[in-house]
């Protein structure tokens, strides 16, 4: 990409990734989106994460936790398991989540194939090794296409929450932010918890407000380990 | 006359309606290019592809504008030899 400096002055202009990022981003803005918002419990999360790093021999994060409760209820509520087509709304059995990474030219979001196919450790290494080639610029373009949801967890740069820009043509999108120390209630007895917030933004041509948010409450349900 | 296209990897187990976009062309109508020369650079889905000329010769035209999209297929330049 180049860059006109001036004076006090950087001009970035919107041609390679970041045109291409801009195009698509006015696209999913097409929308007309909805977003909604869970605090989940980390706890147990967060548990199963060090206790998988420790028998798996590699590092399990809570990103890798959420992917495949993600797959998981995504396979018990297929209406967010979808893209706007052609023809209408299009629903998928298959689970192939693309996942947002940043890149130092900018944002992309591979796709991991059947992730309800993948155990959590086959998971980790699967993004693994797609944010590392897409760093390297080395996917090819199918690695980028045919996705049915997306994931996009800033929760390591610190912000509590986010409402992502749903990626097109899928109906919906999760954003998932820092986890945090938080007062929580139990039992009518302020508690503090690991507590991180879940934000589904989605496509309301797609799907209404009340069937998203009993996907979001499930989803939430089986990160917390109360749930499937 | 040769036709210089995108290569064939590029739209490899990629959806049926993928387009390409011409990021930026590296020569203009006119010039003079080697074989090997860089000619353009493309984008497909997030991935950069360099678009080389097959042989030497001189660029007779530039069928898709830099930042316009393309289809499969689609001649992007003709080089005279």
């Amino acid at each position: 990409m180049s860059e006109i400096e001036q004076a006090g002055r950087r001009v970035v202009p919107m041609t390679g990734l970041r045109g291409v990022i801009a195009r698509t981003m006015s696209k999913g803005w097409e929308a007309p989106r909805v977003a909604l918002g869970l605090d989940v419990e980390m706890t147990a999360a967060i548990a199963k994460a060090k206790q998988l790093t420790g028998e798996l021999g590699a590092k399990i994060s809570v990103t890798h936790l959420i992917l495949a409760a993600l797959a998981r209820t995504l396979r018990s509520h297929p209406r967010l398991n979808a893209i706007v087509g052609a023809q209408g709304v299009e629903e998928f059995s298959a689970v192939n989540i693309a996942v947002a990474v940043n890149t130092a030219d900018g944002l992309v979001a591979p796709v991991i194939r059947d992730t309800h196919e993948k155990s959590v450790g086959e998971l980790a290494a699967a993004l693994a090794n797609l944010a590392e080639r897409a760093r390297a610029g080395g996917l090819p373009p199918s690695a980028y296409q045919k996705g049915t949801f997306t994931l996009s967890n800033l929760g390591a740069s610190g912000i509590d929450w986010v409402t992502p820009v749903i990626n097109p043509p899928q109906v919906a999108i999760l954003g998932v932010g820092r986890t945090r120390d938080a007062v929580v209630v139990r039992a009518g007895t302020p508690a503090v918890a690991q507590v991180a917030t879940l934000t589904l933004v989605f496509d309301h041509r797609a799907i209404d407000g009340y069937p998203a948010g009993l996907f979001l409450r499930d989803l939430g349900a089986d990160l917390a380990g109360t749930g499937a | 006359m040769t036709e210089i296209r995108l290569q064939d990897e590029a739209w490899e187990e990629t959806e049926e309606d993928t387009e390409g976009l011409v990021d930026e062309w590296h020569v203009k109508v006119g010039d003079k290019v080697d074989a090997g020369q860089l000619l353009a650079t493309v984008i497909v889905a997030k991935t950069k592809f360099e678009v080389l000329a097959p042989s030497a010769g001189v660029v007779a035209e530039l069928m898709v504008p830099a930042q316009e999209n393309f289809p499969r297929g689609q001649a992007l330049a003709t080089l005279t030899t």
